[in-house]
C-alpha cells in the first residue's frame, strides 16, 4: 500500500489531475442515457428557439415593408404637394393659368398614344395650359430616382403625335408646343 | 381648375421610393385594384380607358379615374387597405370588400 501510494505520489500532482479529468470525461460519455437526453432537450431547445426567432425576423420584415409602402406613398404625396403649390406660385389661376395633374399624351383625335418600343403610354405629373396650349410640363420625382427611361419614352411618344392632353374641365384636346420639353423636378 | 386626387402611384415606390425590389413588385397591388375596381363597376369613363392600357411605370390611380362610389370608400378605405399590403402578389382584398357592402348596405 504504502509502495503504490508512493508510485502515484511519485507521478506528481499534474499527472493525478490529468487522470482524474480523463476518467470523469469517460465517465460522462458513457452515462448515455442521461447525457443524451440533455443533448436533445438542449438541441430541441435551441432548434425551437432558432425556428422562433426565424419566424420573428419574417414577421418584423414584413411588417417593415407594410409600414414601409404607406410611407413610399407619403413621400411621394408630399413632394407632389410640394411641386403643386410652386406651380401655383409660378403660375397662378387668376392671371389665367390652369394646372392639370396626371394627364395622358394624346394624339390630335384624342387617343392615349403608346411608345412604339416600349408599348406604354406616357402619363405626366403635371401640365400647366393656358388659352388651349400647355406652357409647362413638369415631372416631380425624388432626389435621386432615375428619369431617363421616362423621358426617353416621352420623346418617343411625342415623335408618335403624342402632343395633345385632354382639358378634363372641357373635354377639349390641348396642344404641347413641338418644342416644349417636360422638366424634371426633385424635391426632398 | 380640375382638382384631382392622386391616391396613389407606382413611381412613388419605385424607383422613387424604398424597400421596393423592382417595377413588377411596385406595380402588384396597383394591378388587384384596378381589378377589383373594375369588376365592381367602380371605374368611371377615364379610368375604363386607363384600365385598357395596363399597369406601367407612369400609372397612378386618381379620382378621376372613379366613379362617385369609387372614390366613397377609397377615400375612406384606400390607406387602411394599403397597411395590409406588401410588395407582393399576396394581396388580401378583404377591407375594400368589406367597405364595398357597408357602402351598399348603407
Amino acid at each position: 500500500m504504502i509502495e503504490q501510494l508512493s508510485s502515484i505520489a511519485s507521478k506528481g500532482v499534474d499527472s493525478i489531475s490529468e487522470s482524474f479529468k480523463e476518467t470523469t470525461i469517460k465517465d460522462i460519455k458513457e452515462s448515455s442515457p442521461l447525457q443524451s437526453s440533455m443533448e436533445t432537450i438542449e438541441n430541441t431547445s435551441l432548434e425551437s428557439l432558432r425556428t422562433q426567432n426565424e419566424i420573428a425576423t419574417e414577421k418584423v420584415n414584413a411588417e417593415k415593408k407594410i409600414e414601409q409602402i404607406g410611407k413610399n406613398r407619403e413621400d411621394g404625396a408630399n413632394r407632389e404637394e410640394l411641386a403643386h403649390e410652386d406651380l401655383q406660385r409660378e403660375f397662378p389661376e387668376a392671371k389665367g393659368y390652369k394646372i392639370e395633374r396626371e394627364q395622358y399624351l394624346r394624339d390630335k383625335d384624342g387617343n392615349i398614344v403608346k411608345d412604339p418600343e416600349t408599348g406604354e403610354a406616357r402619363r405626366i405629373d403635371s401640365v400647366v395650359t393656358k388659352e388651349g396650349q400647355v406652357v409647362k410640363s413638369v415631372e416631380v420625382t425624388s432626389e435621386t430616382a432615375p428619369k431617363d427611361a421616362q423621358i426617353a419614352k416621352e420623346e418617343r411618344i411625342r415623335n408618335e403625335g403624342g402632343n395633345y392632353v385632354r382639358d378634363r374641365d372641357t373635354g377639349e384636346l390641348v396642344v404641347m408646343p413641338k418644342d416644349m420639353q417636360t422638366e424634371v423636378r426633385r424635391y426632398a | 381648375m380640375a382638382n384631382i386626387t392622386v391616391y396613389d402611384k407606382v413611381s412613388w415606390h419605385y424607383p422613387e421610393g424604398k424597400n421596393c425590389p423592382n417595377l413588377e413588385a411596385a406595380k402588384a397591388h396597383f394591378k388587384t385594384i384596378m381589378e377589383w375596381l373594375k369588376e365592381n363597376s367602380l371605374l368611371s369613363g377615364e379610368g375604363e380607358e386607363i384600365f385598357e392600357l395596363g399597369i406601367d411605370a407612369d400609372f397612378s390611380i386618381t379620382s378621376s379615374m372613379l366613379t362617385e362610389k369609387g372614390n366613397d370608400i377609397l377615400k375612406k378605405h384606400y390607406s387602411s387597405w394599403l397597411k395590409t399590403v406588401d410588395c407582393s402578389e399576396n394581396i388580401d382584398l378583404k377591407i375594400l370588400n368589406d367597405g364595398l357592402r357597408e357602402y351598399r348596405s348603407s
